[in-house]
């Protein structure tokens, strides 16, 4: 009763409410801003575009605020009567088309209309809407040019992304990564590639903390970026308080991992006739020796299947919580997170737990301070993959007739077992990261800003291996414990002026200059103990025989300034410097300057365009610049170093010996890039294109050589080589159903780009030192070129291989001097589709990626099936298309227990029969979601609730005969990395998850 | 005035990047620049120090492997497809492990070539740097010999030596590329290298070389050339100089070494194990390893087992006696670290005894030789050598012992390959000496126009 009266009550003064429709010309708008001025109360319109306002104020003079990014804000002044309903449907209209959007461009933001460079915006939606091991693997497909090519099965696993083909060898062909205006430590090699992994700096960056990201693709939008955009830039933008009143978001997802593909490795069964066969094609006679001195008899009663033991099916979770607020005083937003996600690898799991605060505040009308604030830990519970072990080793040295375990019950070890490696070994990484920073922005006059940024990205990786005597094999100690602590600490700090001048009515100009401040230092210790008797982070007082590594600096200034004049609101200029200073290099190089120069023309705002009944909108855009890029890693290449060792030497003495072959006059990699590209907009908008060109002429473009042996030293790091890029991009967005209850729109996206390495100042295919060397720097082809001896066929007489030689006669001897360019691993083509259909509350959308054309090089698969030879790899079943007798026709020779049947002294030859197109299409996500309705919404308090299933990489559809045609192995290297993407060696495949997703807001 | 700001912004941004260049001169941590590397003298002795240090390094069984490989002392390596090449005689240019010892003495060259480039960088007594000269310039000498013997055919593959040979490098050149010398430029300057050692190096030196040390490698270069009258001379003046005694029959042990005339060495204090002989302990110890990589040949085992009273059939095992899998399994180096002998009174006793044979002067010096060596072996007289022994008798005998002493030291392939030149029919393994796949080749890293690979195709 007392409830009853008390619900009375309160309804008696604000049970007065608005609801409605929001639509525009299309359709029904979600995702609008209600605000009821001076009440505090607002709300989000949902799905079909509905909201509903309650516990307003009757009898009182109101205004509803209606906004929308992109949309010209609607008013309505209202004044509710005690009780009532009021329903206000609302039409929103575009603000000048969509050219008022606000975009990121670095230093700042311009209007879309303003932007004369290549930049595509994705927003929260697109990286958060699937599961991915790190946020940038969910772009893939989504913006033209940028390839992204997914590392691996693991947990954790970091992509390659290119922007616009690859300009580097020696040199990082990645993008700069800059989240908040930070450039991040985004360092792929801290830890090698132990394990067959390399370390991701990006698996720590939370994707539900991400508002927008911004990929920067040509010279005019990298400019400002001078020396370090020459790959490209991603502007990574974190959430901030937006709603006038507290919005809380609650998400959270679970899911389960499996792989793409299973390897056919052979049974035991299987195993022992094939080795049977190839020890009686080689003559031999009695009992075959088999490989780890497993007897003949003892072969036949075990068959295990290693691939079953170091997989599973992994568990994925994630819960994200956050509150964001935006008042006249201030903004705020807070972000808690968890992600635990499991590979499907036995025994790897990475789990990211993240805390944000971001927020602003006005201390006067003139001056506003604010802060990004993030802490991260990554934990990642690794396990030996690749060659390293685990499903590398189940798919080449475990063979099925080694057992896990003796009868005894203890572990076998007469051979490969990645069951008691990876039960005996206790690996652990676990990163801390804090990428933060403050602003302070002074308004001394209209249209005049001073900012001021200052920012730390904070990283601290600590790897932990515990490897007790039983997996060692010892008795003099209990294990062997060892910690390495790598910390980077990345200043910097920037000033910026911006000057937003209209000159009169017909002519606004806006300028920008600034300074910036860069110091990244790295270093770190290890620590080793054979009592411990468990890794460190369970045995932390046991820290004992610290060492610490070499410490690292590098310095980074810059100063630049961007002019951008746009006239009657359609003809835009833009012109950028940007003069770079690096420690890097040397006095005389020192130095770099980066200017670029853009134009763009909106034709559609001549008269002549004004009534065209087709375009409605049309921007023609080109560009001219020059960007470059600084040497890897932060240590001199540019002048000697020397070393020394006080504490082993040699005979007890210490040692001091060079390090290095100075280079005194190394200088920045740079490209010169010219871009061209026009959009459109057609029927109201109802399709939007754009299609762009670009070329991009990269000089002194670092090579780090192998030098011959006699010159001392193994390499020598030096602007040897030239490259040029071109390629052609086309992006179409169509709405094709713009229904009130129904509507599908699709996106497409395809680029090609050609590259060739012009120059490689005099040196062999050989040149290119270091790394896992899959492909090969070949005059006049492109970067990533697979320089390999040609497979003929099956000699059908013999059954032994058939080469080529460099002539293209055939031959039985395989001779690494008649390798010849024979195929590349960039591609002919990349893009994606991307279909988003919705019936009421219910949503469907799947995104296809595809590639077209380029090669994958299947390089473990020379052993997988090639001989039988004394140190065991176990075989696939494509093998059994083999030549058995003479007339056979087959796919691989005849089987063998030496290489020499096959023309070599060595089972490692590369030939073009490991060589495959790389051509695939993939059901990379495929999404089902439903909204609650706002009725349903409402009972159940929320603002907006939304349940979905959704999958990745369900279905892909290739000719490639190995696991997976989208990989990336492990690197050696940032050359390595540059040139031997789609080169899989045991690597793992990539995941297919299904998963389950709830977003609450309210 | 504030629409300028951004340009005065601008202005001052230039100033300060071309004023402030120091601020990007940022000075390494943790290592050292040339100017405060090389400071005195004592600087040079530690980048001298480094040069032996990376000679333990390639001496520690890899170089020595790489030529036993190549000969009959060894059975076909097991799990190791890169000295698998090597032993089937199909070394491409991509064999890792033949690529980075052939890297290994060059780099000491290096060193020791930029030393003798700077020395005007430090003031210091002219016998001083002398003698820093005179070590580096002996390291150099067995560098440079060490792979002219690998990766060329040896002296004497034709009459004038104008057979190509390997890259001498007396001098540092950058990134440049190089020719290759002619193996006759090769042994010259080897030659002189040692002669400049002889001259200036002491007689007495700790664990580096020592005047001796240039002597013994001489008589080993000498021999190698067939030139016996220097090489007789060479060991003799290294045996009668009083400073060496023979060891029991294993040489390779921890400590002073009694007959190591150039040893590199494995330390041990009571914190540290710095072990010298990684290649030699992890490719052959038997101990811990039920499959050995290197294992010895039945040919070689059969020759030492059929006296059986040798003592030093005690270092091979046959093991899986029957089965499929027999082995022999070498026992001499089942130990965790030891010094390396790389020049010792056994060889030089050896040396001298064959030369003398060869050239059938002093032979009751030669047989006195060999005897002492058998009688180690063997712990009496009765494999002695009459004394009525014939030069070629006594030839002989130093040919066996030397093949049984110098097991797994890299000396067989050397010594097959010496007396083809000579003129002797020589097959190992069933090839001829002399064909393409006895010589190692480049790595594809060196093979370019200019510096021309060896020919590919083995010795089929």
């Amino acid at each position: 009763m007392v409830f009853l009266l008390i619900t009375c009550f309160t309804s008696g003064i604000y049970a007065q409410a608005i609801k409605g429709k929001i639509s525009d010309k299309s359709g029904p708008l979600p995702g609008v801003n209600v605000l009821v001025e001076g009440t505090g109360k607002g709300a989000v319109s949902d799905m079909d575009g509905s909201y509903e306002v309650r516990g307003l104020p009757a009898n009182t003079n109101l205004t509803v605020v209606y906004s929308f990014v992109g949309y010209r804000t609607e008013r309505r002044p209202i004044n509710l009567k005690p009780g009532q309903t009021l329903e206000i449907n609302i039409t929103m209209a575009e603000e000048i088309s969509r050219l008022d959007e606000v975009v990121v461009v670095g230093y700042g933001v311009q209007r879309r209309r303003d932007v004369t460079g290549s930049v595509v915006k994705l927003g929260a939606k697109e990286v958060t809407d699937m599961p991915t091991p790190s946020f940038e693997t969910a772009i893939q497909g989504k913006a033209a040019g940028v390839q992204i090519i997914t590392g691996s099965g693991l947990a954790g696993s970091g992509s390659v992304v290119r922007i616009r083909g690859i300009a580097s060898i020696s040199g990082s062909g990645d993008p700069l990564y800059v989240v908040d205006g930070i450039p991040i430590t985004q360092d792929f090699f801290i830890k090698g590639n132990a394990g067959a992994m390399n370390n991701n700096p990006l698996a720590v960056l939370n994707p539900g903390d991400i508002e927008s990201i911004e990929i920067l693709k040509d010279a005019s939008a990298t400019g400002i970026f001078g020396s370090r955009g020459a790959n490209g830039v991603i502007l990574i933008t974190t959430k901030r308080g937006k709603t006038p009143d507290w919005t809380f978001n609650f998400s959270t997802r679970v899911g389960t991992s499996s792989p793409v593909a299973r390897p056919n490795m052979l049974s035991g069964p299987e195993f022992l006739q094939m080795y049977k066969e190839a020890w009686i094609n080689d003559g031999k006679v009695g009992v075959p020796v088999l490989p780890g001195g497993i007897k003949w008899e003892d072969a036949q009663n075990i068959n295990t299947n290693w691939v079953d033991e170091v997989i599973r099916v992994g568990v994925k979770q994630r819960y994200d919580l956050s509150a964001g607020r935006q008042t006249n005083k201030y903004d705020f937003f807070a972000g808690i997170s968890f992600d635990g996600n499991q590979s499907y690898l036995t025994g790897n799991n990475y789990d990211r737990s993240s805390i944000r605060l971001n927020g602003g505040y006005n201390i006067t009308s003139k001056l506003k301070i604010s802060a990004n604030l993030s802490l991260i830990e990554g934990i990642n519970n690794r396990v030996d993959e690749g060659w390293a072990g685990g499903l590398g080793a189940a798919m080449s040295t475990a063979l099925p007739i080694y057992p896990i375990r003796n009868p005894d019950g203890s572990y076998f070890i007469g051979g490969t077992n990645p069951v008691r490696l990876r039960e005996l070994k206790e690996w652990r990484t676990r990163e801390l990261r804090s990428i933060s920073g403050i602003t302070l922005t002074y308004n001394p006059a209209k249209n005049l800003y001073i900012n001021l940024n200052t920012n730390y990205d904070y990283m601290n990786l600590v790897e932990d291996i515990y490897e007790p005597a039983e997996l060692l094999l010892v008795t003099d100690r209990v294990g062997d414990s060892r910690r390495f602590t790598n910390i980077i600490n990345n200043w910097n700090t920037f000033l910026t002026a911006t000057y937003d001048w209209k000159v009169n009515e017909k002519n606004r100009l806006n300028i920008m200059a600034g300074l910036e401040f860069q110091e990244q230092a790295r270093g770190g210790m290890s620590y080793f103990s054979t009592v411990a008797g468990a890794p460190f982070w369970k045995a932390r007082d046991m820290l004992d025989n610290r060492q610490d590594f070499t410490p690292e600096k590098s310095r980074f200034g810059s100063v630049f300034s961007r002019i951008n004049f746009t006239n009657q609101e359609k003809y835009i200029v833009q012109g950028v410097i940007r003069a770079d200073a690096s420690s890097k290099f040397g006095p005389d190089n020192r130095v770099g300057f980066f200017p670029s120069v853009s134009g763009g023309w909106i034709v559609s705002e001549e008269a002549f365009m004004k009534y065209n009944p087709v375009i409605n909108f049309m921007k023609v855009k080109a560009s001219y610049g020059i960007a470059g890029v600084a040497p890897p890693g932060n240590r001199d290449l540019w002048r000697s170093s020397f070393g020394i060792d006080s504490v082993r030497g040699y005979n007890g003495q210490p040692i001091l010996f060079p390090l290095l072959l100075e280079n005194p006059t190394l200088k920045w990699e740079t490209s010169q890039i010219f871009d061209a590209g026009v959009e459109m907009g057609l029927w109201e908008d109802r399709i939007t294109t754009e299609f762009s060109y670009y070329y991009k002429y990269s000089t002194d473009v670092f090579l780090n050589v192998s030098l011959p042996g006699y010159a001392g030293f193994d390499n020598f790091f030096d602007n040897l080589a030239t490259i040029y890029n071109q390629g052609v991009e086309w992006v179409v967005k169509s709405k094709n159903i713009a229904k009130q209850n129904f509507s599908w729109t699709t996106e497409f996206n395809i680029a090609r780009n050609w590259n060739k390495i012009t120059d490689i100042s005099g040196f062999n295919e050989e040149a290119v030192s270091g790394g896992t060397n899959d492909t090969r720097v070949v005059l006049g082809y492109p970067v990533g070129t697979n320089f390999l001896v040609r497979f003929s066929h099956v000699d059908p007489a013999t059954g032994r291989p058939v080469y080529l030689d460099i002539n293209g006669e055939p031959t039985f001897e395989w001779n690494p001097a008649n390798r010849v360019p024979a195929g590349r691993v960039l591609p002919d083509a990349i893009g994606g589709v991307t279909n988003i259909l919705r019936y009421k509350n219910y949503d469907l959308s799947f995104l296809f990626v595809f590639t077209i054309g380029g090669n994958i090089y299947d390089s473990s698969s020379k052993r997988q099936l090639g001989t039988f030879d004394s140190d065991g790899w176990n075989h696939r079943t494509d093998q059994f298309d083999r030549w058995r007798k003479p007339g056979d026709v087959a796919t691989y020779p005849r089987l063998t227990t030496t290489p020499e049947t096959y023309g070599t002294g060595t089972p490692w030859i590369n030939t073009t029969l490991w060589l495959h197109d790389a051509s695939y299409a993939r059901l990379r996500n495929l999404t089902i979601g439903y909204t609650l309705p706002q009725e349903a919404a409402r009972k159940l308090k929320v603002r907006n609730a939304r349940i979905y299933f959704t999958g990745t990489n369900l279905l892909t559809f290739t000719r490639f005969i190995g696991l997976d045609p989208e990989i990336a192995r492990d690197f050696e290297n940032v050359t390595d990395r540059n040139m031997s993407v789609n080169i899989t060696f045991l690597t793992p495949p990539q995941e297919k998850t299904f998963n389950l997703g709830i977003d609450i807001s309210f | 005035m504030k629409k300028f700001l951004p340009i005065t912004l601008t202005a001052a941004g230039v100033i300060f990047l071309s004023s402030c260049s120091k601020l990007f001169d940022v000075r390494p941590e943790g290592v050292l620049l040339i100017e405060d590397a090389l400071k005195t003298p004592e600087d040079f002795e530690k980048v001298l120090n480094s040069c032996y240090d990376v000679a333990a390094n390639y001496y520690n069984g890899r170089i020595q492997m790489l030529n036993e490989v190549l000969s009959d002392n060894l059975a076909a390596p097991i799990n190791n497809n890169d000295l698998n090449e090597v032993y089937l005689r199909r070394v491409n240019f991509f064999n890792g492990t033949t690529n980075g010892v052939y890297r290994e003495p060059y780099r000491s060259i290096f060193r020791i070539n930029f030393m003798i480039e700077n020395f005007g960088m430090v003031e210091m007594p002219e016998s001083r740097r002398l003698t820093f000269e005179a070590e580096g310039r002996f390291l150099r000498a067995l560098g440079h010999f060490e792979i002219i013997k690998l990766w060329a055919q040896p002296y004497g593959y034709t009459t004038d030596n104008s057979h190509l040979g390997i890259r001498i490098q007396n001098q540092n050149t950058g990134t440049q590329l190089q020719i290759r010398s002619t193996v006759k430029e090769g042994y010259d300057a080897i030659l002189q290298d040692l002669w400049f050692a002889k001259n200036h190096l002491p007689a007495t030196n700790g664990n580096y070389a020592t005047k001796y040390s240039a002597m013994a490698a001489l008589a080993k270069v000498y021999f190698q050339m067939n030139k016996f009258d220097s090489a007789a001379f060479y060991a003799g003046q290294v045996i009668n100089s009083g400073q060496f005694t023979l060891e029991g029959i294993d040489r390779f042990k921890l400590g002073p070494i009694s007959e190591g005339i150039f040893i590199t060495v494995s330390t041990q204090t009571p914190t540290l194990l710095d072990g010298r002989s990684g290649a030699f302990t992890g490719n052959y110890r038997s101990d811990n390893n039920p499959n050995p990589t290197l294992r010895a040949s039945k040919e070689f085992y059969n020759l030492v087992a059929q006296r059986p009273n040798d003592t030093r059939l005690s270092f091979f095992e046959v093991r899986d006696e029957g089965l499929p899998t027999e082995f022999v399994a070498v026992t001499k180096f089942n130990k965790d670290a030891f010094s390396i002998p790389v020049l010792h009174l056994t060889e030089m006793m050896l040396i001298r005894a064959e030369s003398l044979a060869e050239l059938s002067q002093n032979l009751p010096e030669a047989i006195n030789l060999i005897n002492q060596i058998r009688e180690r072996a063997f712990g009496d007289d009765s494999e002695n050598l009459p004394a009525t022994a014939t030069a070629i008798e006594i030839r002989d005998a130093a040919r066996l012992e030397r093949r049984i002493e110098m097991f797994a030291e890299g000396d067989r392939i050397q010594d097959l390959k010496r007396r083809g030149t000579k003129g002797e029919n020589i097959t190992v393994r069933g090839a001829a000496w002399n064909c393409p796949g006895m010589v190692l080749q480049f790595p594809a890293s060196d093979i370019n126009e200019t510096f021309l690979g060896n020919p590919e195709g083995g010795c089929n």
